[in-house]
């Protein structure tokens, strides 16, 4: 064994192939962890967008809207619509509401219990909100009301004038 | 012979074949590397669909036992005007699942206007068992102010706690009944008393400013007292609600000579009480007219009636101290109508006490 050190010591040609798998091998490494890095924060950004879609997903199947009555008063034009949010999840924010296809994007939402304005309703908790129909809703028809929550969820009922 | 030893050559070169080996371990790594990054992926995306799936799991359920209630509302409508509508009857639970009752609603229609009034009442937590039947009687009557008349169709139904709309059972409408049948209410009220029927709860009795010179008697309206018991002397005014049930539904205009008299019999002599003459009052400025315009009451329509021209001076009170008495009325009018035939009516109605 002993020679055989001494002739690859001496051997030149040996030495740089050393050297040069040692550059190799760390290169290798180098960019393998930039990769790895790379990948990993790649994969927790997919995570994070993930996993809010899917709690956005999540909190939308939770919502549940019931409307309890809805009025309109041809002589004020004045539709009032009463609501209950019956689902397991609170915050419920009314962004539009179409009426037979025409959207109201100002929504005045109140509580029932007090008539306090409020921007969302809590779980079981019954607010109202009024608006003009523009045109005003002829008498003895029927329509649609179409509510959209902040989440997107909708939800739709009927109504004769 | 060949073969063996072409492998075994093959196998001592590519040993020895640094290069070859480094390439098989990094490649091991970059797999490696890989299996784990998918492998985390895998299992997190597992668990968050395993989250979404529960989320839908409790929805459905919710769902589920919301399409399960089921409650059956043997409900009535009463209507006592001028404000308030009482709610009575029961409620079934014929469901599997308990149920709580959180808001009533009620709607009035006027049928001659045709305007519909609503009101709801929340909060209520009533909780019904499965298979419990709750009762709506007396104290425990769920009233609802809401501005109505006797005449009105009222209809209500409740909101449950999972969101279900539960309608009054059809069959409980009071006021279809009545509207759909209505001469037999009409002959049970007409035939057993008259025409003309009296609201208890309205009744109402007022301190009259007794005028001198050109001021008119009068009386303050905002300031008339729901009660059965009334100041022993003083001049007084009584007003309450009639409606005409009159069967062939016809009009009727009363006369002034329409009157209110009071009897009391524990008092000594047992002589007549005073007599109180029907009246126009304005209910603005609360001026009794000293001369009477027919009034004329419509066929299902309450009226407030006024009687306060007093026939007694203030002493009338010396006999009937602390005691109770009994107040009729008598009615005397014409129906409307080409022939004006003659309508009277003697309603016995509220009992007073004076109070000394």
């Amino acid at each position: 064994m002993k020679p055989r050190a001494q002739n690859l010591l001496r051997s030149g040609r040996a030495v740089s192939a050393v050297i040069s798998n040692l550059i190799l091998i760390g290169a290798v490494i180098a960019v393998g962890f930039t990769m790895l890095v790379w990948a990993q924060s790649q994969s927790s950004s997919y995570n994070n967008q993930y996993s809010q879609a899917v709690s956005a997903d999540i909190n939308q199947t939770k919502e549940r809207i019931v409307f309890e009555y809805v009025y309109y008063d041809n002589v004020k034009n004045n539709l009032t619509v009463y609501l209950m949010n019956s689902g397991t999840i609170g915050n419920v924010n009314i962004m539009t509401v179409y009426v037979n296809s025409t959207p109201y994007s100002t929504i005045n939402l109140k509580l029932l219990s007090t008539g306090a304005p409020t921007s969302s309703l809590g779980t079981s908790q019954e607010g109202y909100f009024s608006i003009s129909p523009s045109p005003s809703l002829p008498l003895g028809k029927n329509y649609w009301i179409d509510v959209i929550t902040r989440r997107g969820s909708s939800f739709v009922s009927t109504f004769a004038t | 012979m060949l073969a063996p030893l072409r492998h075994r050559k093959k196998r001592v070169r590519l040993i020895s074949d640094s290069k070859g080996f480094s390439s098989i371990v990094g490649a091991v790594f970059a797999v490696l590397v890989m299996m784990s990054l998918v492998s985390t992926v895998f299992v997190w995306s597992l668990s968050q669909n395993t989250l979404y799936n529960n989320a839908v799991t409790q929805t459905r359920q919710a769902d589920l036992d919301r399409s399960n209630e089921n409650i059956v509302a043997n409900v009535t409508c009463l209507s006592l005007p001028p404000n308030t509508v009482s709610v009575n009857g029961t409620l079934e639970n014929d469901g599997p699942l308990s149920t709580q009752i959180v808001t009533l609603w009620v709607i009035d229609t006027n049928p001659t206007t045709h305007k519909t009034t609503y009101a709801s009442k929340s909060s209520l937590s009533m909780t019904l068992k499965t298979g419990n039947v709750t009762t709506l009687s007396g104290p425990t009557a769920i009233n609802v102010t809401l501005a109505n008349s006797a005449a009105d169709s009222l209809s209500c139904w409740f909101i449950t706690g999972r969101g279900n709309t539960i309608y009054q059972n059809p069959m409980f409408n009071a006021n279809i009944t009545i509207i759909s049948n209505p001469s037999s209410t009409w002959a049970l009220v007409a035939q057993g008393i008259g025409a003309f029927a009296f609201d208890f709860t309205s009744f109402k009795y007022y301190n009259v400013i007794v005028g001198s010179g050109s001021n008119p008697d009068r009386l303050v309206y905002s300031s008339g007292t729901n009660s059965y018991t009334i100041p022993w002397n003083g001049y007084l005014a009584f007003s309450f609600n009639l409606t005409n049930y009159y069967p062939n539904k016809q009009n009727i205009t009363v006369d002034g000579t329409s009157e209110m008299w009071s009897y009391f019999p524990s008092s000594p002599g047992q002589a007549n009480g005073p007599l109180w003459y029907l009246s126009n009052v304005n209910t603005t400025t609360g001026i009794i007219s000293s001369s009477y315009s027919p009034i004329t009451l419509a066929f299902n329509q309450t009226q407030e009636v006024f009687f306060a021209r007093q026939t007694a001076n203030p002493g009338w009170g010396v006999q009937q101290k602390n005691c109770l008495g009994a107040i009729n009325l008598l009615m005397y009018g014409t129906f409307v109508g080409p022939t004006s035939y003659e309508y009277a009516q003697n309603i016995p109605f509220v009992s007073l006490y004076a109070k000394g």
